[in-house]
């Protein structure tokens, strides 16, 4: 399994290489990406950057995966595609070096394949989550897409008919890594990060950010979120009782309950899921370079118990391990 | 002229029951039924739902989930089912249409030769929309119509936010002809998991989880939330996050507003 880190300045490069990165991806300014945090700037930059990276080994992406292909009025967009400044945008971004695109939207799958044959190499993103064998058969036939990275809303047994479609194609598959990106929402279909959905309230506690990361305990300054049951179940029912703390969760990023943990990651592994990743590109150096250690330090754990154990007690070692792994400890404050 | 519907899923059905969920559609000329959000809610049956809406001359959408390989398989039968049902009846095919929001099921219907009229779901249209800061939707992109509309996908299901939106659907018109847009109201998705809110819980340090539990709790119960740094009330039923929102949808589909908006369909939905 490979380490593949995002990075936003190239002066991470080497930093990154260091602590075991094989891949690298960014997103630059001009070409829609999923969230505008820490974009590079410019395709001069990034072909500094590709330069760089190469020479240190490392392949290269770009992160090309927002849900649009670009943001306009349609009619003006008609225009601007008539003029190819969507293409030559991809162009000038192939010819800095990008190895890989990071791709969402289908209709610019299809658009990219059509102009540039096989001379571009894309990876389907997470923001276009595919579930399904079927979904993955269609982008791999359909479009070629030579890696397809994984949402982290799929067990690994859920996964199991992927990851073989994927091996018998020559395929490679992607999963995040699950301590550092743990949102139990569907990637790139949340609108609770857009404000205009919601008021926040005057009083709110400023380190509040987005609705689902304004950082809401169970019960804050003597304020928690109440919950009231619609259609059948009575107030005083042990069950609504149960079901608040579920309520509650909702609105609050940690939603649902996660699909990855450190069990699930073990099992990725040994199911042979070719790459794990990091991608919180706005992160400060630092921390991208403790999250990239963290990264090699747990394909290396998981990779010397199964070369040295029967599966079911390399799990074992493997999570009796990493249960005691340790954010705060492990990853400087932002 | 605007169409109405009303969505009357299984959680609507199990509130309702059937007498009182066929009085509800009156007055309504489409029927929205499936699961939009969640595959463990789809069922076999739900073909013969289609069908017993059809027979009380109701047009019908059927509503698809996103899909693991679990509920790709269980659609799959679900579609064979309805295409059987419809060649036994007899029934107009131009009156039903399927909502998907997995590209596994537009793929299933098209390659099967099914016939069925496709629309795409609420967790489709970032793909081909922007909403603005002003609550209108904008088709921002020809790459993104084109390619749906390649693929017999001519209607987009849109929620209302805030107030009626504008669009520019009667603008790309031009280009795309049969485009149409369907308006749910007055509960606005905000967001969608797979693991569901009520039903998934417990502490599972050291073991995978297999999937998506589901005893089909949902059906119980939604709640309203007072979250304490947010004025709006929010409202969760199984796996998704809604926002209610109060414009008068169907005054404005009378007076001729939605129609100019280019919106030519309108969904009530009684329950998120």
């Amino acid at each position: 399994m490979r380490v593949l880190s995002c990075f936003s300045k190239i002066n991470e490069l080497k930093k990154l290489a260091l602590e075991g990165v094989n891949e690298v991806y960014c997103a630059v300014d001009g070409l829609q990406s999923f969230g505008d945090g820490g974009k590079i700037k410019g395709t001069d930059y990034l072909r500094k950057s590709a330069d760089l990276a190469h020479s240190l080994g490392l392949k290269i992406f770009l992160a090309f995966n927002g849900a649009v292909s670009v943001n306009m009025d349609f009619r003006q967009v008609r225009n601007d595609i008539g003029r190819d400044l969507f293409m030559d945008n991809v162009s000038a971004a192939l010819r800095a070096g990008a190895d890989s695109f990071i791709v969402s939207n289908i209709a610019v799958m299809e658009a990219l394949r059509r102009r540039f044959g096989k001379d571009i190499d894309m990876h389907l993103s997470s923001v276009q989550p595919c579930f399904n064998a079927a979904a993955a058969g269609y982008f791999i036939e359909g479009f070629g897409v030579s890696r397809i990275i994984l949402p982290n809303l799929l067990s690994p047994r859920e996964a199991c008919r992927i990851i073989a479609l994927c091996r018998k194609k020559g395929v490679e598959t992607e999963i995040f890594d699950y301590r550092f990106f743990g949102c139990a929402y569907i990637n790139g279909k949340c609108l609770l990060h857009d404000a205009q959905y919601y008021t926040f309230r005057e009083d709110r506690p400023s380190r509040g950010g987005d609705m689902c990361r304004a950082g809401v305990t169970e019960v804050y300054d003597g304020k928690t979120i109440e919950a009231r049951a619609l259609c059948g179940i009575k107030e005083d029912s042990e069950l609504l009782a149960a079901l608040k703390k579920r309520v509650f969760e909702a609105v609050d990023c940690r939603g649902p309950y996660p699909f990855y943990d450190f069990s699930s990651f073990f099992d990725f592994f040994a199911l042979g899921i070719d790459v794990l990743k990091y991608g919180t590109r706005s992160d400060p150096t630092p921390v991208k370079i403790a999250k990239a250690r963290a990264l090699r330090t747990v394909v290396d754990t998981a990779r010397k118990y199964k070369e040295a154990y029967p599966i079911a007690e390399a799990k074992a070692r493997f999570c009796r391990d990493m249960e005691k792994w340790d954010y705060k400890k492990e990853i400087p404050a932002r | 002229m605007t169409e109405k519907g009303i969505k009357l899923d299984s959680f609507a059905l199990t509130r309702m029951g059937r007498t009182e969920a066929v009085s509800a559609a009156e007055g309504y000329e489409w029927v929205y039924t499936g699961s939009e959000f969640c595959e463990n809610l789809l069922s076999e049956a739900d073909a013969d739902l289609v069908m017993y809406f059809l027979k009380l001359r109701k047009k019908v959408v059927y509503s698809t989930p996103p899909l693991t390989d679990k509920g790709v398989a269980v659609t799959e039968r679900i579609l064979a089912r309805l295409d059987r049902l419809f060649r036994e009846n007899g029934v107009n095919r131009e009156d039903f249409e399927i909502s998907f929001n997995d590209m596994a099921v537009c793929l299933a219907v098209n390659e099967n030769g099914y016939g069925f009229r496709l629309d795409a779901g609420r967790m489709i249209w970032k793909n081909v929309f922007v909403l603005d800061g002003h609550f209108n939707f904008y088709l921002v992109s020809r790459n993104e119509a084109e390619f749906f509309y390649g693929k017999g996908v001519y209607r987009y299901d849109l929620g209302l936010a805030s107030k009626i939106p504008e669009t520019n659907i009667k603008a790309c018109r031009k280009y795309f002809p049969k485009l149409s847009v369907s308006l749910f109201y007055p509960y606005f998705a905000l967001t969608s998991s797979r693991s569901c809110i009520i039903g998934n819980s417990g502490d599972r340090r050291g073991h995978s989880t297999c999937a998506a539990g589901c005893g089909k709790e949902c059906v119980f119960a939604y709640f309203e939330a007072e979250h304490p740094f947010i004025k709006e009330h929010l409202f969760v039923r199984g796996n998704t996050l809604f926002r209610k929102y109060a414009a008068d949808t169907e005054s404005a589909a009378s007076a001729g507003k939605l129609e100019e908006a280019g919106i030519d369909r309108i969904v009530y939905c009684p329950y998120p």
